[in-house]
């Protein structure tokens, strides 16, 4: 009798030694959730899809596909600005789109396995990633460079910067060799006036009228307005910043998972994908964005309109970058800034102040504007 | 009369004078002959019917000249009314004698639905549309050439009985912010099919009042057609109400970026709207003023 009992303990023992036919994690039953998502509105473009009509359509499908019910509500970036920021309440939002110029807001719940980088372009996935996670879904990067035109008369070419826009700043500071300390800001600016002169009132009309061959920093939509509007060829020409700052600089624009608790946090999740997968399309067709998933690049080869040599260049630029998303912080920081400053700015760059009178109005606006 | 009057104020409707508004831009005291021409609006619309009735051949323009005079008092030998040169009320009806609303089918009950109108100032037509779909179309007069009627999207904010004249049997009051304008009938029918009005529209009032009785104050108006020539060399920033806000917000719409109702005002909406564009666009965004650039976007300028 004990030696069948220790031959039966044996038994077990060795049992439970042996590997176990896994078992596969339970998905998550999402039908009957409902979530609040805030999309924007994209221009029009000739010849690209309707953003608005192919995104009620692939919500469509995934209320379809998970039994689930999405109250998409398009608002303006301003509103999410402020959602993101803290200065709104927007209670019962589980998903929003960042804007193209996104920061993480602070208390930004984690979303476990929101997205896998590995399905996205390294620096696409590397933007919205911190402590191994990645923050929101990636849709597509938003590039900003140079552009030029044939000089029609083949005069000296002229460039014109555009001060007023929100990547002329960040375009040259939002690096590790920058950063947004007074000097660097002054240093930036003098340079910006010694090599590209007095900035024209009216860019466009510069651009248009034929006075200036290169226009910068200018953003995917402005490029495809370039392009659309005049009757002149428009190429990328990127340009390297003072301290060699890479000539494209880029945002990852992506969908944010505001959700805390479940199944909202994991629907929300879902729908981030797909939301972002749909607007990489509609960037790479519409303004030459460039798609952040991978299975999307053939989109951008085939449809965004660039050359070869474009393309190249862009990609090119894009893989070897190293921006990452900012936290709020600094984020807003740089905006204030911005803000305070941008009439300085105009002034000195015109050529009406000098450089220490630019130089204390930072140094205030900074002092005013302390990170927390 | 209970049951009328609580009808009347289901819809929102006021009995009584038009608005203060309208009333200076459609005189009501009679036209006088005066040894210095007068010049009064109603006069343009005088000579065009003395014109079609053969009893005057100078130009049509708003004075009330010697000419004008002598075709008044013509007229009036002709009706058996006291030749005075006077336009009252008897002369302008019996100058409407004779023009007649075209005949038309009549209308059945109206079908279940949220009424809107769509004005459309080219084709001189009001259409009464119930959920978007046109049901009813009738004839309009619309603003003179130098005195448009504005494109928009308006409201009725008031409405009321006429008590005849030159707003006819009916009037309701649109919300244009830089003007009084509004849908009212008339006491001068042949000029429904052309463009006499200082910018409001007239129809006849038979048809006035079948509008009046089917929509509420509140009621979506549509006006399209024919601008006067915008000039985006003025400001254009917060608080502004012109029709060059209206092409902006049209513009904008267009775009993607929808500001709401096209009404001219240049409120909350339309300058985020405004300053999301110019972000977008890598532009200056900080201006209260729509910088030019950003029009220049927008194909207005």
């Amino acid at each position: 009798m004990a030696f069948l009992l220790a031959c039966a303990l044996l038994f077990s023992a060795a049992s439970a030694c042996l590997p176990r036919e896994k078992q596969a994690p339970k998905e998550l039953d999402l039908s009957g959730t409902s979530i609040t998502v805030w999309d924007v509105s994209q221009p029009a473009v000739a010849g690209a899809p309707d953003y608005s009509a192919e995104t009620a359509r692939v919500v469509a499908e995934f209320e379809k596909d998970h039994g689930v019910k999405v109250d998409l509500r398009l608002v303006s970036r301003q509103d999410i600005s402020l959602l993101l920021a803290g200065k709104s309440p927007g209670t019962g939002v589980s998903l929003v789109y960042s804007t193209e110029w996104p920061f993480v807001p602070a208390g930004l719940p984690g979303s476990p396995g929101l997205a896998d980088p590995a399905a996205y372009v390294d620096s696409a996935a590397a933007y919205w990633t911190k402590d191994g996670a990645m923050l929101a879904a990636p849709a597509y990067v938003h590039w900003v460079s140079a552009v030029s035109t044939a000089a029609p008369d083949k005069t000296t070419p002229a460039t014109a910067c555009i001060p007023g826009s929100a990547a002329f700043l960040k375009s040259a500071l939002d690096y590790p060799s920058g950063g947004w300390d007074p000097d660097n800001v002054v240093t930036y600016l003098a340079w910006v006036k010694e090599t590209y002169g007095t900035p024209p009132q009216d860019p466009l009309a510069a651009w248009q009228d034929g006075a200036v061959q290169t226009l910068f920093p200018v953003t995917p939509y402005l490029y495809q307005w370039l392009r659309d509007s005049g009757g002149r060829p428009v190429t990328l020409s990127p340009e390297a910043g003072p301290r060699n700052e890479p000539g494209v600089y880029y945002t990852v624009p992506g969908y944010l998972v505001l959700a805390g608790e479940e199944p909202y946090r994991t629907c929300a999740a879902k729908l981030a994908v797909v939301l972002a997968a749909n607007l990489g399309r509609w960037a790479a067709r519409a303004i030459g964005g460039l798609p952040a998933a991978m299975a999307d690049a053939a989109v951008f080869q085939v449809d965004s309109r660039f050359s070869d040599a474009e393309r190249s260049a862009l990609i090119q630029a894009v893989y070897a970058g190293t921006l990452r998303v900012p936290a709020a912080a600094d984020f807003l920081y740089a905006e204030a800034i911005e803000d305070t400053v941008s009439e300085d700015v105009s002034q000195f760059l015109s050529g009406k102040t000098t450089e220490a009178e630019l130089s204390q109005s930072i140094r205030e606006a900074s002092q005013k504007h302390t990170k927390p | 009369m209970l049951v009328i009057s609580l009808a009347v104020a289901a819809l929102g409707a006021s009995s009584g004078k038009p608005p203060a508004f309208l009333a200076e831009d459609e005189p009501r005291e009679p036209l006088m002959p005066s040894p210095e021409p007068v010049r009064r609006h109603d006069v343009y619309d005088l000579k065009s019917r003395l014109k079609e009735l053969g009893l005057y051949a100078g130009p049509v323009d708003e004075v009330y000249d010697v000419a004008a005079v002598a075709a008044v008092k013509e007229f009036q030998r002709q009706y058996w009314l006291a030749d005075t040169g006077i336009v009252d009320d008897g002369t302008w009806r019996a100058l409407a004698h004779g023009v007649e609303r075209p005949l038309r089918p009549v209308a059945g009950p109206p079908p279940e639905g949220t009424f809107s109108i769509e004005v459309d100032t080219e084709k001189l037509a009001l259409t009464l549309m119930v959920d978007g779909s046109p049901w009813r179309t009738y004839p309009v007069a619309a603003g003179r050439w130098d005195t448009k009627t504005p494109v928009g999207e308006w409201k009725i904010v008031e409405k009321g009985f006429a008590e005849g004249g030159p707003f006819g049997a009916r009037w309701m009051g649109l919300d244009v912010p830089w003007g009084g304008y509004g849908i009212h009938g008339t006491n001068m029918p042949w000029t429904i099919g052309g463009y006499y009005s200082i910018g409001c529209i007239r129809m006849f009032n038979e048809d006035v009042s079948e509008v009046f009785d089917l929509v509420a104050v509140g009621t979506l108006v549509k006006v399209t057609g024919y601008r006067p020539e915008l000039d985006f060399t003025l400001a254009l920033r917060p608080g502004s109400a012109s029709p060059e806000v209206v092409a902006l917000q049209e513009a904008l719409r267009k775009q993607g970026f929808d500001t709401g109702r096209c009404d001219g005002r240049f409120g909350a909406a339309t300058e985020a709207r405004v300053k999301e564009v110019a972000r977008l666009y890598g532009l200056s965004s900080s201006s209260q003023v729509v910088p030019v650039t950003v029009l220049r976007l927008l194909g207005l300028r």
